[in-house]
């Protein structure tokens, strides 16, 4: 082959050996199926919601994965979960529907699963300032980017993450009254939970604080890029942590990003913070997964081998409230001081939404860009029944706010047509 | 909307399509199985008239384009390494795998061009239609994409 020449041919053999894994259309026609059989039965769930869902509990049920045994398939969110957590966490959830708050269940593993109420106290200011600084302010938090790598070494260009210190005054009159301190220490495997504080805003956004100790050491998990660490534990022939997996009391699982505060953290002490949103109704508990376990022995079956487990319910009911911003065509955006929900501007099934920048315009002119082709200020980000969420990596001054602008595109998939959009909302009158 | 039958001669049939589309776009495997199975979804469940094979080609080429791009606002836990699934292919000759990884060294906007130019064998206009972009810039990015790629595969030597 010359190489001064592009070589055509050449190009051609290699984009020939480019395949999608064998079982990519089987996972397609089981998600499809499970679709019919929803709509059949009038439970016509939202379909992003059912893709990530299948997506984050692994793309085969039957576990086997694409690459290899350990390299467990990831939602498009880019998340790494056991497949067989969707089971576990359903058997949870029936449980949890029943025997609410009772002390010891039976699951179909024949393990014990323990259920533990946290008890929930209003902060006071200086707590507010402790809890702001470390779920919203803390520097340490790693703004590095994933490193993704070309085949030549270079690292790519992913967007910038920054982190902004918080004004203790500012904080202390936005979150005061709904910054819960937690009085809940649970034993799991050999690990302690301290869960620490809590807030929560009324469309479901919320942040968790509290330290993962082990004196042996804090083993099975790994960074995983804009301060994230991700525990896979279950790939431990031992077992070990599989991380927590948070969920609404009526079932909708929470989409979550645990952040690892690096200054204070130590190899038998982690201080984090989980961030989470999702479909949280008003009164509704938070139900916070605790296991340690390992993968079956072959790894095949997509069982995970409990070897401990504990649920932790959170009742909140002292939410923070959120501002309402309205567009010209009055479709709605609601900010708190730690995230953003809007809803879905077209109903149109066949139009799909593809935003591209979502930028908060304060009104003494600057500016915080949540997410945009160069720059990434987001922890959380969801989008499910019509609606996304993101959780901020700041703090937002809710009284400061002039204006949100969404800019992107809708997609036509029957005509194929492509609108740009730049929508602007505004403070509702 | 397609007969589970249909789907599936047509998902077979286009799904490396699909794939290779994801891939020359996010340059990771896992991802790309992930876009093209959300894409397949989404082809099960259109409601879109497909009056040929063709359409159905260009269709899965502009949803796979979006979800991409999408796909791209989540960009966390990319670890897999593009070497590792380098190992995995079975190139025919050394010459292809140099050729592979100067292709994946390529910005995206280059390579998504090279890709649909010389292996689907779109023409710049139908390019120009499927990435919404004027033609000239296709025909610019293509012109420079290979001039790189002579470029980086020059310097290998």
């Amino acid at each position: 082959m010359s190489r001064k020449e592009f070589d055509e041919k050449c190009y051609k053999e290699i984009m020939d050996c480019l395949h999608a894994s064998d079982d990519v259309l089987e996972e397609v026609l089981k998600m499809a199926e499970q679709k019919n059989m929803n709509t059949e039965n009038g439970e016509m769930r939202d379909d992003k919601q059912r893709i990530r869902n299948q997506n984050e509990y692994g793309k085969n049920n039957d576990g086997k994965n694409n690459d290899s045994k350990n390299s467990h398939s990831k939602n498009s969110h880019g998340r790494h979960w056991h497949p067989a957590r969707v089971a576990a966490a359903a058997v949870v959830l029936c449980a949890v529907a029943g025997t609410m708050f009772s002390t010891e269940i039976s699951t179909y593993a024949e393990e014990a699963i323990h259920f533990i109420e946290a008890k929930l106290s209003p902060a006071s200011e200086n707590d507010v300032e402790t809890f702001a600084d470390a779920a919203l302010g803390d520097k340490s938090i790693s703004t590095d980017h994933a490193e993704r790598t070309n085949s030549s070494g270079e690292v790519l260009d992913d967007p910038d993450s920054q982190r902004v210190a918080v004004d203790s005054v500012t904080a202390n009159e936005l979150l005061v009254g709904n910054v819960q301190n937690v009085d809940a220490s649970v034993d799991v495997g050999g690990y302690t939970f301290n869960f620490e504080q809590l807030l929560v805003d009324k469309n479901g956004n919320g942040m968790l604080s509290y330290t993962i100790s082990n004196p042996n050491g804090v083993q099975d998990w790994y960074e995983s890029g804009y301060g994230e660490i991700t525990f896979n534990g279950y790939l431990n022939p031992d077992g070990g942590l599989a991380g927590p997996l948070l969920h609404s009391e009526s079932g909708a699982f929470l989409e979550e990003r645990t952040l690892l505060r690096s200054d204070i953290s130590t190899d038998t002490e982690l201080h984090l913070v989980t961030c989470f949103a999702g479909n949280l109704q008003e009164n509704e508990s938070i139900l916070v997964e605790l296991e340690v376990g390992k993968d079956d022995e072959n790894g095949e079956s997509g069982q995970l081998i409990v070897q401990d487990q504990k649920l932790v319910t959170f009742d909140v009911t002292d939410k923070l409230e959120c501002v309402t911003l309205t567009d010209e065509n009055g479709a709605a955006a609601e900010v708190s001081p730690i995230g953003l929900v809007y809803a879905d501007t077209t109903a149109d099934k066949n139009i799909e939404d593809v935003p591209e920048s979502i930028t908060l315009k304060y009104t003494d002119g600057t500016e915080y860009v949540i997410d945009g082709e160069d720059a990434y200020n987001t922890v959380v980000s969801l989008k499910d029944s019509g609606k996304s969420w993101y959780v901020f990596n700041r703090l937002v001054d809710t009284g400061k706010i002039q204006s949100l602008d969404i800019k992107g595109h809708y997609f036509n998939f029957t005509d194929e047509s492509q609108e740009n959009y730049d929508r602007t909302y505004t403070i509702a009158e | 909307m397609l007969t589970k039958e249909e789907f599936t001669c047509l998902a077979r049939k286009y799904m490396d399509t699909v794939f290779r589309v994801a891939m020359n776009y996010l340059k990771n495997k896992a991802d790309a199985d992930d876009v093209t199975q959300n894409v397949l979804l989404k082809l099960y469940k259109s409601d879109v008239h497909f009056e040929s094979e063709e359409h159905v080609k260009h269709w899965l080429i502009r949803v796979t384009l979006n979800e991409c791009k999408n796909f791209l606002r989540f960009p966390w836990q990319k670890h897999a390494s593009l070497e590792d699934y380098a190992e995995t292919l079975r190139m025919p000759e050394p010459e292809h795998r140099e050729m592979f990884n100067a292709v994946m060294t390529l910005p995206t906007k280059y390579r998504i061009i090279l890709y649909l130019y010389y292996y689907e064998g779109y023409a710049t206009a139908e390019i120009a239609e499927l990435l919404q972009i004027p033609n000239g810039t296709v025909r610019t990015r293509l012109a420079r994409g290979r001039e790189q790629l002579k470029k980086m595969l020059k310097e290998a030597e």
